[in-house]
């Protein structure tokens, strides 16, 4: 069991800042998010014991993560969530530099794509390799890369149009 | 503005630092109560069981001499029904030990197959539990109402039949209509939702 925690710490210390992001890129709403995030550390500490090893941690953990996203979307589907604010409703502490303007348009406009598709790109946004991906998904290669392709574009577009309404 | 440019920026953006023992804690804590609570119901179930197959068999054995064949016969059938509900449960608990560190095709062929056995406990499995439980108390009719008249026997099987069948009918028509709709919809959005990440050709696996 002190192995267990020490693994469950060390995991959740290299790979805390990535699964947060991922669980932002799926849920626009911060409380959700956080929920989400409980749930994937929740699922991440019961599956531990059935790691063996087969697949590298990263990818693992990942796996863990976008099926607790999938598992938290079906569990949801009855109870609406809040609609996307038709502007964006950065708060005021947030508005300091570009930067932190353009993230919210960011995961706005990632609000946008599809549960699956936003779930895909935050893996990319991650930087996991097109194989990668596919091992998480239990896609192939080939369908992962044409799927990306796809969504990136349609990502920058509505960036671009984004970009062009603010001004 | 290009991809790249839009990576960095999300990887950029600044994420609070985990509470890492008290996080840790929280799942160990409530991990403990989940399996207590799991192994608290199957005692339970286990001693549940022990206890009615006991008293059933002590029913048989002390009064069965004097009684017909359908006496024997209606215990039968409510061990058997008795039997159908245990194994629809065990079978439904088997079903809540899902791996979460599977691909997403295999999580999502799982919860598929998952709902596809609500479906059919739904649509099947209840049905042959109310014959069943009709077919028990039927029996147990016949040797009980033995010494009365032929309308006494009849109002019995007259009533029973109406009110087990007229509930499985309304509950058929509004609570599992409603039930059997909705398992339908999630199993059609979890089949699309996989055609959409693994890829157009895993459509054709799934139907």
């Amino acid at each position: 069991m002190q192995n267990k925690e020490a693994i469950f710490n060390q995991l959740l210390k290299d790979n805390h800042a990535s699964i947060y992001r991922i669980c932002m890129a799926y849920l626009y709403d911060r409380s959700h998010a956080d929920d989400l995030y409980q749930e994937i550390l929740y699922n991440i500490w019961k599956s531990l014991d059935g790691y063996k090893g087969n697949a590298q941690l990263s990818t693992w953990i990942y796996r863990v993560a976008v099926n607790t996203a999938i598992s938290y979307n079906i569990k949801q589907k009855k109870q609406q969530h809040a609609a996307l604010p038709e502007t964006l409703n950065i708060a005021a502490e947030e508005r300091n530099t570009q930067e932190e303007v353009q993230l919210q348009q960011l995961r706005y406009c990632i609000q946008q794509l599809e549960a699956q598709d936003r779930l895909i790109i935050s893996l990319v946004l991650e930087d996991k390799s097109y194989k990668e991906i596919a091992e998480i998904t239990g896609s192939n290669t080939n369908n992962v890369g044409v799927k990306i392709n796809r969504i990136k574009a349609r990502l920058l577009k509505l960036m671009e149009n984004r970009a062009e309404h603010e001004l | 503005m290009n991809f790249e440019d839009i990576q960095k920026s999300w990887k950029a953006q600044q994420v609070a630092e985990p509470a890492g023992l008290q996080r840790q804690q929280e799942v160990k804590s409530r991990w403990e109560k989940q399996q207590r609570r799991l192994k608290l119901t199957n005692i339970g179930v286990t001693l549940a069981f022990i206890g009615t197959g006991s008293v059933m068999t002590w029913v048989y054995l002390a009064f069965h001499e004097g009684h017909s064949l359908f006496f024997g016969g209606s215990i039968m059938a409510m061990c058997l029904l008795m039997f159908l509900y245990l194994g629809l449960m065990w079978r439904g608990m088997a079903y809540k030990k899902e791996r979460m560190d599977v691909s997403s095709s295999e999580y999502l062929d799982y919860q598929v197959k998952m709902l596809l056995w609500q479906r059919k406990v739904a649509s099947t499995y209840s049905q042959y539990y109310s014959f069943i439980l009709w077919a028990c108390l039927m029996l147990y009719g016949w040797d009980v109402t033995a010494p009365g008249t032929i309308w006494f026997k009849l109002a019995f099987f007259g009533l029973t039949s109406a009110y087990i069948f007229g509930m499985l009918i309304y509950v058929n028509k509004t609570k599992r209509k409603r039930q059997l709709k909705s398992l339908d919809a999630l199993i059609a959005d979890l089949r699309e939702l996989k055609g959409s990440i693994v890829g157009s050709e895993s459509r054709e696996m799934l139907e």
